[in-house]
């Protein structure tokens, strides 16, 4: 979005300048920017200062300095969690904001008691993380509710979180039921906002549900579409109360996601030099996926 | 640059108004933290504090898993909130490798006349001492009396000489879930290496770790798969619950739902206390084929080397150790056998008089005799356990042996080829 708005947002930052408003500016921004400095850049500095120079983080670890980033690139353990976090949020992502495009366009129709189903999905959203993650922990264990539900319709027990090949899964459907609410009330937001007018003339033209979805709908839930898109891989790229409770990571490291894998490393395991190198590995690789993300939902406006 | 100015000044107001908050709390108030239940010391820093006036302990109760990470969070960052605490005594030589222990050299006299020889070594390394040894552990075979005489079992003998072997507990086991009990054997820490590791250990086949400094693993030997695959059994054959932690467990045990349990001797005082619960104990079985070997080594109290509050922080570990009413009282609701030699005895006597486990004394003093064996003592058992206790979870609820092993050993490769 800041992309997209830099051009009309120019000079406006002239004409505040000219006027010497931008004092007064300043000052309404200041705990927001007092917040990012505090809160965002002095610790991500950290983190590359602790990564690169500080032995006193790590008495008692070898291989520190720029040793830390090539230790961390040749440990199989971390070179594994980078790829399940690669294959968690190819899964998610699209997961995700599919859901959420489709109960955003559902609730966009006039449903009957409209209310009462957007509460309900909107519901997951108001219970902390870690709170949902013990309730739906409870309901995945090789003998909870799930596998009763599905014995009930002949399907035999599941392992859930204690299978290698469903763990991963099962988180997604944990995240995704915060996830899919939260995210539906910004796509609805932007239906709202498309004038009416745009799909009269596409009925005028002859447009049939699917065009207009295609040719209307689409283009326009693209500004909101990018900030979803960006702001959930970011959220999914963070992921780490429902790991820590759940599986800690296993079995056998198919849920060791990045934010897991680098609180065992500093936490459990004491490496915070270590620690801090994943970390700013972690922010470079946000970055970059970000940015392609940006890059592509831009050129595809131009085009 | 004018509000950047304002913005310093704003910074610095909010620095002055911490410290402020911290000076005026500095009326001589120590943190003791620890992963008991919550409340479990209360007597004695009552009585602590009741001893010591000007002085007061405020306790920070944990989960147990957690208890690792916070030392490594807070003690790492400088955090001086906490000036006591309870240390698992292999963590001891990490803790002390990385700063996090205050030398104890000069109370050395002390400490070895008030507690017994295992537990001072426990609390030592590099041949210093750096932690209060604090308690010691041993282990029961607890059994449920009604399900066994559902099944016409006999009850196992209370002679520690006379202990079952594996080959006599689990066919034993399995008649008694045939009989009806919900679950037929269980070890009370299912995947945690502290129970496991006497399997290795009494078929010889080592703990899992070799080298000078104990930094290589050695987990993959053909007596490590086989003994491995032994313990996996017991969850695939459904002999032994899976998916139940270790703060679930006991309760399966006194609800009446586990025929047999291997378990932490404090548990006797919480069946006991059980309503309808009708149990024995006997001495932790071992392998046909091997000798009986127990696990042992319990908690330290260790001081925070960068405490503000040394004096007062050096006064209540003492208190809970060498003094023997307080290590005795320490041992009351979180009742481990205490490291302390006059309140060993007494802690026995307490614990064999209580009712239910008449023959408390006679196993635990017979197990730390002859079969206890520690963890190995190395500055890299913390990564070693962590990774330990997850292997065995995974093998637990069905991974295969061989490649769960493999597995571990390249972790623990990697983890221990960082350590310096």
């Amino acid at each position: 979005m800041a992309v997209v708005g830099r051009g009309r947002n120019g000079p406006r930052w002239g004409d505040a300048l000219r006027s010497g408003s931008l004092g007064t500016a300043l000052l309404f921004l200041a705990p927001a920017l007092v917040a990012v400095v505090i809160l965002r850049i002095w610790p991500a500095g950290l983190a590359l200062w602790q990564s690169l120079h500080e032995p006193a983080a790590a008495p008692g670890f070898a291989n520190l300095g720029f040793g830390n980033y090539t230790y961390l690139l040749s440990d199989p353990v971390f070179i594994e969690s980078l790829t399940t976090t690669f294959l968690f949020l190819i899964i998610v992502n699209p997961v995700q904001i599919g859901l959420a495009l489709l109960l955003a366009l559902a609730m966009d129709k006039a449903l009957p008691a409209a209310g009462l189903w957007r509460t309900l999905m909107l519901l997951p959203v108001a219970v902390p993380q870690s709170v949902s993650a013990i309730i739906l922990g409870v309901a995945f264990r090789p003998d909870g509710p799930v596998n009763a539900l599905l014995a009930t319709i002949g399907i035999p027990p599941q392992g859930f979180m204690t299978s290698t090949n469903q763990a991963l899964i099962t988180i997604i459907m944990i995240v995704s039921w915060v996830g899919v609410g939260y995210w539906m009330t910004f796509l609805l937001a932007g239906l709202r906002d498309i004038p009416p007018i745009l799909y009269e003339a596409a009925e005028i033209d002859g447009a049939n549900g699917w065009q207009r979805f295609w040719h209307v709908t689409l283009p326009q839930l693209r500004r909101t579409l990018t900030f979803v898109l960006v702001a959930n891989t970011v959220a999914n790229f963070l992921v780490f109360a429902p790991v820590q409770i759940l599986t800690k990571g296993g079995p056998q490291g198919s849920t060791n996601l990045i934010m897991n894998e680098i609180y065992t490393r500093g936490f459990l395991s004491g490496d915070m030099s270590g620690a801090a190198a994943a970390t700013v590995i972690l922010v470079a690789l946000v970055i970059v996926v970000v940015g392609i993300q940006f890059r592509m939902m831009t050129e595809r406006a131009k085009s | 640059m004018g509000s950047i100015n304002k913005l310093q000044y704003l910074l610095a107001g909010a620095a002055i108004a911490i410290a402020c908050s911290q000076a005026s709390a500095a009326d001589l108030t120590i943190g003791f933290l620890s992963s008991q239940k919550p409340g479990a010391f209360s007597d004695v820093i009552a009585s602590f504090e009741k001893a010591n006036p000007g002085i007061k302990v405020q306790a920070q109760y944990i989960p147990f898993d957690q208890l690792n990470a916070q030392v490594q969070a807070r003690l790492g960052s400088g955090d001086t909130s906490v000036d006591v605490y309870t240390v698992d005594e292999p963590r001891v030589p990490y803790y002390a490798h990385r700063g996090f222990l205050m030398d104890l050299s000069e109370h050395r006299g002390e400490i070895e006349a008030a507690a017994n020889a295992a537990p001072i070594a426990g609390a030592s390394y590099d041949g210093k001492i750096w932690a209060f040894p604090f308690w010691t552990t041993a282990q029961f075979l607890f059994y449920n009396k009604d399900l066994l005489d559902k099944a016409g079992l006999p009850e196992p003998s209370g002679d520690p000489a006379k202990r079952l072997t594996w080959e006599e507990v689990l066919p034993n086991a399995k008649k008694a879930q045939e009989a009806g009990a919900k679950w037929g054997f269980a070890f009370d820490q299912n995947d945690r290496y502290y129970e496991v590791q006497p399997l290795y250990e009494s078929l010889g086949y080592g703990p899992g770790l070799k080298g000078d400094k104990l930094l290589e693993p050695a987990l993959t030997s053909d007596g490590w798969v086989k003994t491995t695959d032994w313990y996996r059994n017991l969850y695939a054959s459904g002999l032994a619950p899976r998916g139940v932690t270790y703060e679930q467990m006991p309760a399966l045990f006194s609800s009446g739902q586990l025929a047999y349990m291997v378990g932490g001797v404090w548990h006797a005082r919480s069946f006991r206390n059980a309503e309808g619960l009708n149990f024995g104990i006997a001495a932790m079985p071992y392998f046909k084929d091997g000798k009986p070997v127990t696990p042992t080594g319990s908690w330290t109290i260790g001081v925070n080397p960068k405490s503000t509050k040394k004096d007062a922080a050096l006064a209540f570990a003492k208190y809970l150790t060498l003094n023997s009413e307080g290590a005795l009282q320490a041992s009351t609701v979180a009742p481990q056998p205490p490291a302390n030699k006059s309140a060993f005895e007494a802690y026995l006597k307490r614990e064999s008089e209580a009712g239910k486990t008449p023959g408390f004394g006679e196993i635990v003093r017979y197990d730390l005799a002859n079969t206890a064996v520690n963890r190995p003592r190395t500055i890299g058992y913390v990564v070693f356990e962590e990774n330990m206790n997850k292997t065995f979870s995974d093998i637990r609820n069905g991974a295969e042996a061989k490649p769960s092993l493999e597995r571990a050993e390249g972790v623990l490769r990697a983890g221990f080829g960082r350590l310096n």
